[in-house]
């Protein structure tokens, strides 16, 4: 099945499929938070780096945070390019992976529910892997790689995010 | 008997000959067969000889924008403070200013927010709603950051990411300036600097290229030379006697 789907997209790949400030407004039910700013430790940037396998592009983030709930527009070349991805953290596990911008010309795939809807209600584990096994698909393998490291920098962020500002969660 | 002493001393000489192709041809061979191992392509020239013989050069003249005591430049497609580079490649550079204690620098499609020391801290594209098709940058009379775009100029909050489209009757706009000859010999230096590896350089050798057209006729030549040493060989050893 999945099979089939990589072969009907396939010549549907590169395209903006929702804008930041649209998902960000889905996320928060129009009431979008003001952004905050969260600079990464050496610590930090060192585990970034052990998932991606390469140093962070920069090093200070936005996230937008409401009560419990974070949310992260990360980006991570697949192949070549980056893929823009939004990430909403909720208590410590993933709640909504959503594939903002794809550049790319083939994986496009990721995109679809049939992908994104793996990753809800995974969190982290203590060596920073996911606790819950995602399902790959054919022809986009190195977007899946790019999404499951997205998705563990988000959950390691929101983590970072909420134990420096314990008060914060509750809220 | 006649041919034989002809071919044996028309062997020796174009032996001689020969044996300088080969001491080439052997040593960049060797080396070439071991690039990943030596780094070859990680190695890089950096005789000035070389590198202009090779024509390595930026592609254009810098780009460069003066800030109070740094300077922001594009040589080739790389952005350098001072003499540091970024680690951000683009095209073109359309502005750099310092605004709250950061410097901010102006590509075609995004922003970039670097701390004075020159650490990349931020890049802001579309998804943070950077007003698409940027074309210069500037601070108002009271400070603000304003972002002159294809839809007009637009207010910019860098703290709260909001970008609001106003009229801006005066900006102090980021103008183009000069680059210091210290600073731009040094940035040359650097451009040029991985512009050519050692590996293309060992790979022109061996194929002759690296004296253009002719090198690799010199290396043809080479190549019957080395065929007509082969059969002399083997004749005058099967004529022994």
């Amino acid at each position: 099945m999945l099979l089939c789907l990589a072969f009907v997209t396939t010549g549907q790949a590169r395209g903006s499929y929702e804008t930041a400030e649209a998902f960000l407004s889905r996320t928060f039910a129009g009431e979008v938070p003001r952004p905050e700013r969260f600079k990464l430790t050496a610590d930090l940037k060192a585990r970034i780096k052990n998932i991606l396998g390469h140093n962070p592009p920069v090093s200070r983030l936005r996230y937008w945070q409401q009560g419990d709930r974070t949310a992260w527009i990360l980006n991570e070349i697949g192949k070549t390019k980056p893929i823009t991805t939004g990430l909403v953290v909720n208590k410590g596990k993933l709640e909504t992976l959503s594939v903002l911008t794809f550049r790319e010309s083939r994986g496009s795939e990721i995109r679809y529910p049939f992908f994104t809807d793996q990753f809800h209600g995974v969190g982290l584990t203590e060596d920073d892997e996911l606790d819950k096994s995602i399902d790959g698909i054919s022809g986009a393998t190195l977007s899946v790689w790019a999404m499951k490291k997205l998705a563990r920098i988000a959950i390691l962020l929101h983590q970072q995010v909420s134990s420096d500002n314990p008060g914060r969660q509750s809220g | 008997m006649k041919t034989y002493r002809f071919l044996h001393r028309w062997h020796q000489t174009l032996g001689s000959i020969a044996a300088l192709f080969v001491i080439v041809l052997v040593i960049t061979g060797l080396l070439l067969n071991h690039t990943e191992t030596l780094s070859l392509d990680q190695k890089y020239i950096g005789s000035s000889l070389l590198l202009d013989w090779y024509g390595i050069n930026p592609p254009a003249a810098p780009v460069s924008y003066a800030l109070d005591h740094q300077q922001v430049t594009l040589l080739g497609e790389s952005l350098y403070l001072n003499d540091q580079e970024i680690g951000q490649q683009t095209g073109q550079l359309l502005g750099a200013l310092e605004h709250d204690g950061s410097i901010i620098i102006a590509l075609p499609d995004e922003l970039l927010i670097l701390d004075p020391s020159g650490e990349l801290l931020e890049k802001l594209g579309d998804a943070e709603g950077v007003p698409a098709g940027i074309q210069r940058i500037g601070l108002t009379e009271d400070d603000q950051l304003v972002v002159q775009a294809t839809e007009g100029n637009f207010l910019a909050d860098l703290e709260a990411l909001s970008w609001d489209e106003a009229t801006i009757p005066a900006a102090d706009w980021a103008e183009s300036s000069s680059i210091p000859p210290d600073l731009q010999n040094k940035l040359l230096a650097h451009y040029r600097g991985k512009g050519l590896s050692l590996e293309r350089v060992l790979l022109d050798i061996h194929s002759g290229r690296f004296l253009g057209s002719f090198g690799v006729f010199l290396i043809d030549a080479a190549a019957v030379l080395f065929l007509i040493l082969a059969f002399t060989g083997l004749w005058m050893w099967s004529h022994r006697r």
